[in-house]
């Protein structure tokens, strides 16, 4: 009986976890004054508790697509998950909620947490639509409440920052909204299940494919489309950062594979070659240019540009095996990088600016920062035991068996990004220490940043929790032998 | 799940050290860190005595979705022996440490790593899948990194941790390119299933094994290690992780091509004999010791090159005790001395150093492979071994001679030549907690190669043939020619035996480093420079470019609005030119049909 009441309320499941941000979002611009940031954080673990309460009941790995009409033709309600939209969406609970725990102190509180929810609701929709015409919708629904917060609470060149972002993000969306089109106009539906079922032919999958990868290739960003990428993460609050390249950037990941993949089968499979040879050259070329760097938001804003096109590389190279890698790689960087920014943002605090030029020895006096920095870091250079390894090795195993070259370019890495991740331990925290002692994490601090390094830390030891959830390299061999 | 406690014992320890370690006393992290290497020591002891050993196999469970990825613990035939001297070296190694940091104020993190290092390795050791092995690889690197920068407050022990890391690297991004040829070719990393791999895929595993062995043209990194602790040095730059390259060829045995095999052994030889000659112009105590161990690596990677298994092992145990005990004997020095590292001024140690200097006599003894030290009888098995292949043969037994002569060299400049500076006269004897440790290695050092030839000790692996007698005879000639001379030369303090050219190369490692580090460094800056300030900057031009242009046509039509509406309506304006064109040119009907 509890089973079928569950299940008869489910219809409206994926409603729920919509409208927890979206109420969120209402509360805080409503008059609840300073308890705006605790609405805000309750939200992102409301959502992250429900959907992994739902994994858990169901037993299964996604939410079953709930659809009814709404007013008229192309405009239906049809939201679902699969395993891979469910992993993100306890990833958006979880670091929305982190985020906005950080944000403590924020001035104009109300409209921050507002926008805050607002896009928590607007990834939260991304990672449920099953209908283009909804996905495009809550896609759009991101970028202005990312823009604002970066404009009106970011600092350094806040407003040429939000330009950059908004520009080179819209001229994606044209890009994705052309697709869209092109593809409802010439099927006559927006249902992605039905589109699936109806592949575009062989001859135009191609081009449609590239309007949808350019959307998220700017997104992601792909190399060389990520000249957004550096002012926006050096100009936004940090947990505004933190949320952009933990979940925004994975919103890239989840269209291409969530999309791109299933629509155009052909056209993916013909560009793959040119794309996965983008990739692997913006892994390293993130990892080198981030070992030139001397302030610590640029060397993660590098390292995430190495990471996120590594996760390209895995998404591009299109087999089940390296989705699963992709998977764990997505949850990997946004908890690292969450963890990286608002550790940067510990360090820079006690030390009184980003750059790494006149400090040293904080270790000395603050040895938990040190601790935790040298944990995140070890995630980031994907060191076995973390998530970062497991990510990491399951895109170039996979990778390799499709595209050695590439993998083997992108495998070198791992050196580089040893030189980078150790360069700013030894830069910030060992040698002599310069400066007066350095206060070290508090309990709050350490309360931020402890529960994304257990996380990392335990997916780092069963990454199956993550990747179980998604089809596997079993899929693939089934496939060959086909 | 005896097999999975010997590795979760140590976790343990540095999981509570990390977490709780804090509030603990410095006497009980080290307490609590040799504890738990001591209690894994005991889970091995409890398996070997109970006569569980080889095929024993253990799963914990699943780590990576791909064949052989399960978190899954084997004994081999290298296990047991291996898996005893780590956990047992590391023990003793562990306790020597609470003396020897005394009031440090890192305890608890040098404990907690310490911990994880052993963990580590015994992965290394037992993994049943190259997956496990190559988790402990990297785990041992991260290890060797935190505690060669343990005085982290020292410039030059930070730069030297990362420059170990950063080197062990480029061999593990070899080491990983092979996991993915072998799963691309085999399907599955486990290391029951690997047949004959190819050439390359050998060579890529050579790499990772030569980088964290040490061995030319990898091995810059070992020397600079020595900026860590002492114990550290002892147990990993000197008695387990530096053999993991071995340990790795070993396990894989016959599975490698043999013309990498072949390669295997001849670098080895080549590394051995440089290393030999750089070691006699060192005058750091513990570079020494640390140019020896590369050329006694190289060594066993003659004996795994050419399949000599037994010999290796061997030699592998052997010097895991005597190289350990110079180690400790060292730090033993270093503690009495108030850290004199320089040959220079030490001397006359002898009289006041009652204990460490007769346990660095029975380490220097192993070394200089006189008979009937542990080296003696295990060089003569890789010297026995390599004979039907003269050139390496000759290599191992130069190289034996050189061993001699550096080790006596060593010795009778810190123990018997005329005192070389003033410290000598404050010389005193280390505490117990260092002494205890340090004579429980020296015995075996002394003894362990005499009971394993006589079959007291069985390696688990079956012993080669006995050597020629000429071969023994001309073996032990060699090394007491070398330590006759060594000592007949140093007793009366410092002396140039080289011609000051080949001495100052020597000292320098022939360059190699400097040529390595200079051109690595040079190679990622320039192409770092080139691609920041080159591609970075011209993308970062084009989109502003990009951006001013649409923001002046807007701005012209519209001047009370944001900057926002107006680049909203562009692109707006954007993707309807776009779909107008797109459509004009027929693609979009055409997806239609």
């Amino acid at each position: 009986m509890v089973a079928r009441g569950r299940h008869r309320s489910g219809t409206l499941t994926t409603l729920q976890i919509i409208l927890i941000p979206l109420v969120a979002a209402a509360a805080c611009a409503l008059r609840v004054g300073r308890f705006a940031g605790i609405v805000a954080v309750t939200s992102g673990i409301l959502e992250a508790v429900l959907v992994v309460a739902l994994a858990v009941a169901r037993g299964t790995n996604g939410i079953p697509t709930e659809r009814f009409p709404w007013a008229g033709p192309l405009t239906q309600y049809a939201f679902g998950a699969d395993g891979f939209g469910l992993v993100l969406l306890v990833l958006t609970g979880v670091l929305f909620a982190v985020g906005a725990a950080a944000s403590a102190g924020t001035p104009r509180p109300r409209t921050y947490y507002a926008l805050w929810c607002l896009t928590q609701a607007a990834v939260t929709g991304v990672f449920l639509a099953q209908d283009l015409v909804l996905f495009f919708v809550f896609w759009e629904a991101m970028l202005i409440p990312i823009a604002l917060l970066i404009w009106l609470w970011g600092g350094g060149d806040a407003r040429g920052a939000a330009l950059r972002f908004l520009l080179a993000t819209m001229v994606g969306s044209a890009l994705l909204l052309t697709g869209i089109v092109s593809v409802v106009v010439a099927r006559g539906t927006s249902d992605l299940a039905a589109l699936v079922l109806r592949p575009l032919p062989d001859a135009d999958q191609t081009i449609l494919a590239l309007f949808f990868v350019g959307a998220f290739a700017v997104k992601l960003p792909l190399f060389p489309l990520h000249a957004w990428l550096p002012r926006a993460y050096l100009a936004a609050p940090t947990p505004v950062a933190a949320v952009l390249s933990g979940v925004v950037a994975k919103t890239a990941v989840y269209g291409l594979i969530h999309l791109c993949l299933p629509l155009f089968p052909t056209g993916m499979a013909r560009l793959a070659p040119i794309l996965v040879a983008l990739a692997a050259i913006g892994t390293l070329y993130g990892a080198f240019v981030a070992t030139r760097q001397r302030d610590t938001r640029r060397i993660i804003a590098f390292s995430s540009l190495s990471h996120l096109n590594l996760i390209g590389l895995g998404v591009f190279s299109a087999s089940a095996a390296t989705t699963q890698g992709a998977l764990v790689a997505s949850v990997s960087h946004g908890l690292v990088v969450c963890a990286l920014f608002l550790l940067a943002a510990f360090l820079a605090e006690r030390v009184g600016g980003w750059s790494l030029a006149d400090i040293g020895g904080v270790a000395a006096s603050a040895p938990v920062l040190s601790g935790f920095f040298a944990l995140a870091i070890s995630t980031a250079i994907a060191v076995p035991g973390t998530s970062g390894f497991a990510g990491e090795f399951l895109i170039l195993a996979a990778t390799y068996a499709r595209f050695p070259g590439a993998a083997v370019v992108a495998t070198l890495v791992v050196v580089l990004s040893a030189v980078y991740g150790l360069g700013l331990l030894r830069r910030a925290f060992h040698g002599p220490p310069k400066g007066p002692a350095r206060r070290d994490l508090g309990a709050r601090e350490r309360l931020l940043v402890a529960p994304l390094l257990v996380l990392a830390l335990l997916i780092g030891v069963a990454p199956r929790l993550v990747s179980d959830r998604v089809p596997g390299a079993s899929a693939d061999r089934a496939e060959v032998t086909r | 799940m005896t097999l999975w406690l010997v590795v979760l014992l140590p976790i343990s320890g540095a999981v509570v050290l990390a977490v709780a370690g804090g509030r603990l006393t410095r006497r009980l992290h080290g307490v609590i860190g040799a504890g738990s290497i001591a209690l894994s020591f005991g889970a091995v002891l409890s398996m070997a005595t109970a006569g569980r050993g080889e095929g024993l196999r253990a799963t914990l469970g699943p780590w990576l979705p791909i064949a052989g990825g399960d978190l899954a613990l084997a004994i081999d035939r290298t296990g047991m022996p291996l898996a005893l001297m780590v956990t047992g070296v590391a023990a003793l190694i562990a306790v020597y440490s609470i003396g020897y940091l005394g009031t440090d104020s890192g305890t608890q993190r040098y404990f907690a790593t310490l911990d994880l290092f052993v963990a580590a390795m015994l992965l290394i050791v037992l993994g049943a899948n190259l997956a496990v092995v190559f988790a402990g690889w990297e785990l041992v690197g991260l290890c060797s990194y935190l505690l060669i920068g343990h005085w982290r407050e020292r410039p030059a022990a930070a730069a030297a941790a990362v420059k170990a890391f950063v080197v062990n690297r480029a061999g593990d991004a070899a080491f990983l390119v092979g996991l993915f040829a072998i799963l691309a070719e085999r399907r599955t990393l486990a290391l029951d299933d690997l047949g004959g791999l190819s050439i390359l895929t050998s060579a890529l595993l050579l790499c990772g094994a030569l980088a964290k062995s040490a061995q030319f043209p990898l091995h810059i990194w070992l020397p600079d290690a020595m900026e860590g602790p002492t114990p550290v040095s002892a147990l990993i730059h000197a008695a387990t992780m530096v053999t993991a390259g071995v340990v790795l060829l070993l396990r894989l045995g016959g599975a490698l091509a043999p013309e990498v095999l072949a390669a295997a052994a001849g670098l080895g030889a080549f590394t051995a004999l440089g290393a030999a000659l750089a070691a006699l112009a060192q005058t750091d105590l513990k570079r020494v010791l640390a140019w020896s161990t590369i050329s006694q690596l190289g060594l066993m990677f003659v004996g795994a090159g050419i399949g000599a298994v037994f010999a290796t092992l061997f030699h592998l145990l052997a010097h895991a005790f005597f190289k350990a005990t110079l180690f400790l004997g060292a730090g033993s020095v270093m503690h009495a001395t108030g850290n004199e590292q320089d040959l220079r001024r030490l001397g006359a140690l002898g009289p006041r150093l009652r204990w460490t200097a007769p346990a660095f006599a029975a380490g220097a003894l192993g070394l200089a492979a006189l008979p009937p030290a542990s080296g003696f009888f295990s060089k003569e098995a890789i010297a026995a071994a390599a004979l039907d292949r003269p050139l390496l043969a000759v290599a191992v037994l130069a190289t034996g001679a050189l061993s001699a002569l550096y080790a006596a060299r060593l010795f009778a400049l810190v123990f018997v030549a005329p005192a070389g500076s003033a410290v000598i006269r404050g010389a005193h004897e280390s505490p117990r907690l260092m002494l205890v440790p340090l004579v429980a290695l020296a015995l075996p050092a002394l003894g362990f190669g005499a009971l394993v030839a006589v079959g007291g000790i069985s390696l688990g692996v079956p012993a080669t043939e006995g050597a020629p007698l000429a071969l023994t005879l001309g073996a032990a000639g060699l090394a007491l020619a070398g330590a006759g001379l060594g000592l007949l030369r140093y007793r009366r303090g410092p002396f140039e035996l080289l011609p000051a050219g080949f001495g100052r190369a020597a000292l320098a490692g022939f360059g190699a480093d400097r040529a390595l580090v200079r051109g690595g460094s040079w190679l990622v800056g320039t192409i770092a420079a080139a691609l920041d300030r080159g591609v970075e900057a011209t993308l970062q031009w084009s989109l502003d470019a990009v951006g001013r242009l649409i923001l002046r046509t807007g701005a012209r039509s519209q001047r009370l609005e944001s900057g926002f509406v107006r680049s909203y309506e562009a692109y707006l304006l954007a993707g309807a030119v776009l779909l107008l064109a797109w459509w004009s040119l027929g693609v979009g009907t055409g997806a239609a049909r």
